[in-house]
C-alpha cells in the first residue's frame, strides 16, 4: 500500500468526528435562527436582490458573490412561502445533522440549502459562509453518525452496535484536514508582504472598526497588547501549514489555533468564522482526548471491530 | 487487477487530484512571484471555483497603509414622496458611540452593503450604480424603495444621509464626516448630497 493509498484509506479511529459533526450543526442551527426576524427582508422575493428586484430591473449587472454565483436560486423564487419553506428545510437538516439522525442525508441537505442561501447574500457572512459547506460536506462523507449520535442509538436497539470508537477509513476526514491547512496557506501566507500586520496594526483595525470590534474601549491605550496579539496570529496562521501536517506539533500546533479563534471571537464578531474555525481545527487534536468527553468513553470489550486500526494525533 | 482495486485507485486518484488542487490554489504566490507557481494557482482556483469550492479567505488582508480607519457608520434612510417618510435611523447610535456585543444580522448587512460605496462616492469616485462595488448601494436602496412603508408614502427617491465616524490610528481621536444622497426610485441612478 502506498504512502498516499495509506493516509487516504488505512482505517483510523477518531471520535472527534462525532464532535466536529455536532458542531457544525449547531453552529448552523445558531446563525438561521438568529436570521428569522429578517428573512423576507434578506431572502424573501421583496427583500434586497430579491425576485421582485430582478423582475424590475431584468437587465442590471446583479452582483457575483465571489464563489457561489453558480448557485443563486433564491431569485428566481416568487413565493414567500417557499424560502420559509427552504429556511425550515436547512435548519431541520442542521438540527437533524447535530444530533446525528439521518446523519448523512442530513449533512448533504444542510450543504446544499446553505449554499443557497449564502449565494443570494454573501455580503451577510463575512466569507465564512464560502467555507462552510465543504467542511459540512467532508464531516457527512465520513460516518459522523456512527457514534454519538440518534442513528447509533437506534442501531443499538436494533442490536447492531458498533462501539463509540469505531475504524474507519478517513479519506473525507483527511480532505478536511488538507482543506484547513489550505485556508491558513490563504489567510496566513500573504500577511507577510502586508503593511498593517508587519507593523502590528491589524487587530487594531479590527477591534476599533465596530462593523467588527465588540467593544467600545480605549483600543488606542492597550496598544502593546494589541501588538502582541497581532504578531501571534502573523506566526500561527503560516506557521499552522507547517506545523498541523505533523504528528509531533499538530496537537500543540491545534490547542494554539483554537486559542487564537477564541481570542478573535472574544473582542470580534466576524459572523461564524472562529466557531467554524474551532469545529474543523479540532480534526487535528488526538482520539484519546475525545474519549474524556461524556458518551464517548470507550469500556472494555465495548468495541467489537476486530481493526487494530490507529487513532489520530 | 480485482474490480474493487480499479475502483480504489480510481477514487484515491480523485482525492490526489482535489487535495493538490486545494493546496495549488493556496500557494503563497504574493511571496514568491514566479511565473509557474502563479499559473498553477490560478489554474486551481479557477476549476475550484467553478465547482464552488473556496480554498480560503484573507478577512483582514491589512494591505492599506491608511492613517485612519472606518471607526463607526450611522444611517437615516428615508422615503421621500409627497412627504418625508423615516424608513430606519441609527443616529442616535453614532452620537453616544455605543458599541453592541451582539448585533443584529440586518443591520451588520447594512453596515457592509453601504460603507464602501458611500465612502467612493463622497471621495468622488462617482461610479455607475451598475459597477460591482456600487451594486449594494443599488440593491439596498431598491429594497426600500419598495419597502410597504415607502409604497404607502409613494416615494420617489430613497434618501441615505450617512455619519461616519473615522479613528486616527497614530493619536487615536476620532473625527466626523457627514455624506450620503438620494436615488430616483425609477433610474438606478445615484445623486450625491449638496455639501
Amino acid at each position: 500500500m502506498s504512502k498516499l493509498e495509506q493516509f487516504f484509506f488505512e482505517p483510523v479511529r477518531f471520535r472527534g468526528l462525532f464532535v466536529m459533526r455536532a458542531a457544525f450543526g449547531l453552529i448552523a442551527v445558531f446563525y438561521y435562527l438568529r436570521l428569522a426576524p429578517h428573512l423576507e427582508a434578506l431572502y424573501g422575493p421583496q427583500g434586497v436582490g430579491g425576485f421582485a428586484t430582478a423582475q424590475r430591473w431584468p437587465t442590471f449587472p446583479f452582483a457575483v458573490t465571489e464563489g457561489f454565483e453558480n448557485f443563486e436560486l433564491l431569485r428566481q423564487v416568487s413565493q414567500p412561502g417557499v424560502v420559509w419553506a427552504l429556511w425550515l428545510g436547512l435548519l431541520l437538516s442542521a438540527l437533524l445533522f447535530a444530533l446525528g439522525l439521518c446523519t448523512r442525508p442530513a449533512g448533504l441537505v444542510l450543504s446544499a440549502l446553505h449554499v443557497v442561501f449564502a449565494a443570494h447574500q454573501p455580503r451577510l457572512s463575512m466569507g465564512w459562509a464560502q467555507l462552510y459547506p465543504c467542511f459540512v460536506l467532508y464531516v457527512a462523507l465520513a460516518p459522523a453518525g456512527r457514534a454519538w449520535s440518534v442513528d447509533a442509538w437506534l442501531r443499538r436497539r436494533r442490536g447492531r452496535h458498533d462501539g463509540v470508537n469505531p475504524a474507519f477509513a478517513p479519506w473525507a476526514l483527511r480532505l478536511l484536514q488538507v482543506h484547513v491547512i489550505a485556508m491558513y496557506a490563504t489567510a496566513g501566507w500573504p500577511r507577510l508582504t502586508a503593511r498593517a500586520w508587519l507593523h502590528g496594526e491589524t487587530v487594531l483595525h479590527a477591534v476599533a472598526d465596530t462593523r467588527f470590534g465588540r467593544w467600545g474601549l480605549d483600543w488606542h491605550g492597550l496598544q502593546p497588547l494589541l501588538v502582541f496579539a497581532t504578531y501571534y496570529a502573523l506566526f500561527m496562521e503560516p506557521a499552522a501549514t507547517l506545523l498541523l501536517p505533523f504528528r509531533a506539533t499538530r496537537r500543540w500546533c491545534a490547542l494554539a489555533l483554537i486559542a487564537l479563534h477564541l481570542g478573535i471571537e472574544l473582542v470580534t464578531d466576524l459572523g461564524m468564522w472562529q466557531f467554524m474555525m474551532i469545529a474543523a481545527v479540532l480534526a487535528f487534536l488526538p482520539d484519546a482526548w475525545f474519549g474524556k468527553l461524556p458518551g464517548l468513553r470507550e469500556r472494555e470489550g465495548a468495541n467489537p471491530e476486530p481493526t487494530q486500526a490507529p487513532s489520530t494525533g | 487487477m480485482s474490480r474493487a482495486r480499479l475502483l480504489r485507485l480510481f477514487g484515491l486518484s480523485g482525492l490526489i487530484f482535489y487535495s493538490g488542487s486545494l493546496l495549488a490554489s493556496s500557494l503563497p504566490a504574493a511571496l514568491l512571484p514566479f511565473g509557474p507557481i502563479v499559473t498553477l494557482k490560478r489554474a486551481a482556483q479557477v476549476l475550484l471555483h467553478s465547482v464552488g469550492v473556496t480554498p480560503g479567505l484573507e478577512v483582514f488582508s491589512g494591505q492599506s497603509g491608511a492613517r485612519a480607519i472606518l471607526h463607526m457608520m450611522c444611517f437615516r434612510i428615508s422615503a421621500v414622496g409627497a412627504g418625508t417618510h423615516v424608513l430606519f435611523d441609527d443616529f442616535e447610535r453614532c452620537h453616544t458611540r455605543r458599541v453592541q456585543a451582539l448585533r443584529d444580522p440586518f443591520q451588520v448587512f447594512q453596515v457592509a452593503s453601504l460603507a464602501g460605496p458611500l465612502v467612493d462616492l463622497d471621495l468622488g469616485y462617482r461610479q455607475s450604480l451598475a459597477s460591482e462595488p456600487m451594486q449594494s448601494l443599488f440593491l439596498l436602496s431598491d429594497y426600500y424603495c419598495h419597502v410597504p412603508e415607502a409604497e404607502r408614502a409613494q416615494a420617489r427617491w430613497v434618501s441615505i444621509e450617512a455619519r461616519y465616524i473615522g479613528l486616527n490610528l497614530d493619536d487615536g481621536s476620532t473625527g466626523q464626516v457627514d455624506m450620503g444622497g438620494r436615488r430616483d426610485c425609477r433610474r438606478p441612478g445615484w445623486e450625491l448630497r449638496r455639501k
